[in-house]
């Protein structure tokens, strides 16, 4: 079983926090498709990782800014390598690619040593020998195969150069000599045309110095014919575009070689430049969330104070609303947290989800301070029905139950939300009543949110409960956005009796009053201790 | 074609656009070329998608290659690259893409044929087009006019119009549609477009506007199709039409008749190139609705290829002759004249 499966990170909001997790280049990007959850065993690594990401806070913002400029305009090398070493000769994008990457981890490394806490394990290694054989003439930015590659290679060229202006100035004077004596000039194709009621038409019949391309009904089309100076000319320029193509090939054959033969160096760099490039993506996402850095203690704990849960916030923000921190303590056992509707339980229980997978990826957590035991599990309970599958949210969310509870002496975290609410209630409180107990025992930390009434006695179980509504005012129904306000998501020790808000909050969000009024007529409440 | 390049040379950046395929805008593109070089103007080049390729990526019919001197600037995509005979110094890349890779801006450094593949879209067209202004005293745009490249003209400082035998099978036929095009190519700017209204054609919406009050956006996919409820978002009140995209022929019916139940009516494109409408219902258009644009297009010259790739001819000197009588002041040439 995965440390949490992938409709649960959904749920707690890990995934939105991995799409917030931003590295810049195509090695950070890679670095992420990698990352994985570390379980206990994994206690040093994420000290040094957390340690990591929180020293680069620490850094130079001026210098994190070039660090990730420099990042940003790498691109991905390896697949050149890869072909390098298959054998295949680069092109001069490639190459100019590879020389490129070089120069930037030449900066990097520089800038590297200067950021906090950063290990020279991590600085990339230059492939100095590529990078000479690649900037024979020293270094510029851009690339082309100059002479300082090959002096024959200038030497062809130059020669090909005055052939082709010889060949050129050859035509050009042939071509003003026609010129002159039909008063036409020759277009940019080399071509003469002529009417063929023109006088001149008649001279040009029969030159051996012309040859007729084409012929309508009304014009004449000449090309000039080369003479054997110019066949010769040709023929030798011909020649010199092969030895130059030929030796051209021999320049990029040596340089993919040279590439291959510094593979594991580039591709060295192009690790540690992603695993960089990672550490400062979460260094970027800490910076936004808010961040500390988390304390791992023994025994199956997790204590949080005052954790935003960040997508919740994004969201409430977009609303001009404001997330209000959360505070809890769980051992292990079972902790059962009561309250009323929209009183934040399930945000509760998500959230101590979405800190503990962000502590085990690596990443800093959005809190005031964060003390846990490592997890081997997340496992949330609340899923969707499989219609395709043909089995009810009841159905599915028992089966993942009965796959998860076997668990409960390895150390993991399960989440709880509403347990059997898709049955009847009798059954489903007897239900969630037999779970809770069942969980009590082992190593596992179990965070329960119910409606269901009769937990309250479970011995051995931790009761939290949502401070919830206070007193109406005027009993006047609310909005959603002044009930959010009115609402305090405090979680307070305590058991207490399961709080009975549901038809009070349904008569605010707009529920109509006939309804209501009928509904607590069923339970025996007046009207006005609905609002009360 | 002296006349056409003595008034090129006054631009920064020209591009050049076709009315069809193989109306001659690689040889305009190569002539334009050869006379800068000539004149000692360093040149930039490059396209709105693919050109510069052995072959039409359309009809298969060979295509002249685009020939740079020395020390002329190129920007196209990575695989174009290594495909023409040029020697090329890979200066930089630019982080655009089209669909063939990223887009890489390279000078010339032997001459030779090249592949052009620049930008698609507009909006990676402006910084390409100022990269290459920074290297080269003229920068050439091989455009194209059709619904889905960016709109070169509206980007570039001066447009040429590259016509020929294969859009009409007449010298009349041609020159009429050439004169049409002029006429959408000329059309002259909305003088009095709000800032709101500029952003909102330029994001390629479309809506309806009054005088005073806010932009009310027409909610429809495309406007090609002239789905009817268009006419429903205009009023008195509401008069001018706004497109961002292209303005069809349905779409000038449906404005048209429009126009006899609102006869204040305005419309306003983004640009020219996006005009698509036949001559006749142009007119018929025209007659009722002022059609303005937000970014006007500067005519520089036209060129003329008489031979259609069918190796159909039409009299290249009549047609030059009379275009130019037709259109006094515009330089009209035949580059292979």
């Amino acid at each position: 079983m995965a440390f949490i499966e992938e409709f649960a990170a959904e749920k707690i909001g890990l995934d939105w926090i991995l799409a917030e997790l931003r590295p810049l280049s195509p090695y950070g990007k890679r670095e992420k498709s990698r990352l994985k959850a570390r379980g206990p065993g994994g206690e040093n690594w994420l000290r040094a990782e957390w340690s990591l990401v929180a020293g680069l806070l620490t850094a130079e913002q001026n210098l994190l800014t070039q660090v990730e400029h420099d990042l940003a305009g790498l691109r991905d090398i390896r697949g050149a390598v890869d072909r390098a070493c298959r054998g295949y000769v680069l092109e001069d994008v490639e190459f100019y690619q590879l020389k490129r990457f070089l120069a930037t981890v030449f900066r990097l490394q520089e800038k590297l040593a200067l950021l906090p806490g950063l290990s020279p394990r991590l600085f990339p290694p230059v492939a100095d020998a590529l990078f000479s054989a690649l900037t024979p003439g020293g270094v510029g930015d851009g690339f082309y195969l100059s002479p300082d590659f090959s002096p024959l290679l200038g030497e062809l060229r130059e020669k090909k150069r005055r052939d082709k202006a010889r060949l050129a100035r050859w035509r050009k004077e042939r071509q003003d000599q026609v010129s002159a004596l039909t008063g036409k000039s020759f277009n940019s194709l080399g071509r003469l045309r002529l009417a063929k009621l023109d006088p001149a038409a008649q001279a040009l019949a029969g030159r051996p110095d012309l040859v007729l391309l084409a012929e309508d009904w009304t014009e004449l089309e000449y090309g000039l014919r080369d003479d054997q100076e110019a066949q010769a000319l040709a023929r030798a320029i011909e020649a010199l575009e092969e030895e130059q193509a030929a030796e051209e090939g021999r320049i990029r054959t040596l340089l993919s070689k040279t590439t291959a033969a510094n593979r594991r160096l580039l591709l060295a760099a192009c690790r540690r430049l992603g695993r960089v490039d990672l550490l400062l993506a979460k260094g970027r996402l800490a910076q936004k969330t808010g961040w500390c850095v988390p304390r791992l203690v023994p025994g199956p704990k997790l204590a949080l104070a005052e954790f935003v849960n960040p997508p919740v916030a994004s969201g409430l923000a977009a609303k001009g609303l404001i997330f209000q921190p959360l505070s809890l303590h769980l051992s292990s056992g079972v902790t059962v947290i009561t309250g009323a509707n929209m009183g934040g339980k399930s945000v509760a229980l998500r959230s101590a989800g979405l800190a503990v997978a962000m502590a085990q990826y690596g990443l800093l957590v959005p809190a005031k301070s964060c003390c846990f035991s490592l997890c081997h599990f997340i496992f949330y309970s609340q899923r969707a029905e499989d219609s395709q599958g043909g089995l009810s949210a009841f159905a599915t969310e028992i089966s993942g139950l009965a796959q998860a509870l076997p668990r409960r002496e390895e150390r993991g975290l399960y989440l709880l939300d509403e347990p059997a609410r898709g049955t009847n209630p009798w059954e489903g409180a007897a239900l969630v009543k037999a779970l809770a107990r069942w969980l009590k025992v082992g190593e596992s930390i179990t965070l329960l949110v119910t409606h269901y009434p009769g937990l309250s006695d479970l011995a051995g179980a931790n009761h939290l409960r949502v401070a919830g509504l206070g007193p109406d005012r005027g009993g006047t129904p609310l909005d959603l956005h002044s009930l959010y306000k009115l609402m305090d998501y405090s979680l307070l020790p305590g058991k207490g009796e399961v709080p009975r808000d549901a038809i009070r909050i349904a008569r605010h969000l707009g529920l109509p009053q006939e309804i209501t009024a009928g509904a607590a007529k069923e339970l025996g409440i007046g009207p006005q201790e609905v609002l009360d | 074609m002296n006349a056409l390049f003595a008034r090129a040379r006054r631009y920064r950046s020209i591009a050049v656009v076709g009315m069809g395929k193989n109306t001659g805008k690689t040889v305009t593109v190569n002539s334009l070329i050869a006379k800068a070089r000539e004149a000692g103007i360093s040149v930039g080049l490059t396209s709105t998608g693919r050109d510069g390729e052995d072959e039409d990526v359309v009809s298969f019919r060979p295509k002249p290659p685009v020939f740079l001197p020395p020390g002329a600037a190129l920007a196209t995509a990575g695989p174009c690259l290594g495909r023409g005979s040029a020697g090329l110094e890979i200066l930089e890349a630019t982080g655009l893409t089209n669909a063939l890779g990223e887009i890489y801006i390279a000078r010339v450094q032997e001459e030779g044929s090249v592949e052009v593949s620049g930008p698609e879209r507009m909006a990676d067209l402006q910084p390409v087009l100022a990269r290459l202004q920074q290297l080269a005293s003229l920068v050439l745009v091989d455009g194209a006019m059709d619904r889905r490249s960016a709109s070169a003209p509206s980007v570039s400082e001066g447009t040429i119009l590259a016509t020929g035998a294969v859009i009409g099978g007449s010298t009349e036929e041609v020159i009429r549609l050439t004169l049409h095009a002029v006429e959408v190519l000329g059309l002259p700017a909305a003088g009095d477009l709000s800032l709101p209204e500029i952003e909102f054609l330029a994001g390629g919406g479309v809506g309806a506007a009054g005088t005073r009050g806010p932009i009310v956006t027409i909610p429809v996919a495309t406007a090609v199709d002239a789905p009817p409820e268009i006419a429903s978002y205009l009023s008195p009140q509401c008069n001018r039409f706004l497109t961002g995209g292209a303005l069809s022929d349905p779409l000038a019916e449906l404005l048209w008749q429009a126009s006899w139940k609102i006869p204040s009516l305005q419309v306003v494109v983004w640009d020219a190139t996006r005009i698509f409408v036949e001559p006749g219902r142009w007119q018929r258009l025209t007659r009722r609705v002022p059609v303005r644009v937000a970014l006007p297009i500067d005519l520089v010259g036209i060129t003329v290829n008489p031979f259609s790739p069918e190796g159909r001819r039409l009299p290249g000197n009549e047609l030059v002759r009379d275009l130019k009588k037709m259109l006094p002041g515009l330089p009209v040439a035949d580059p292979l004249a």
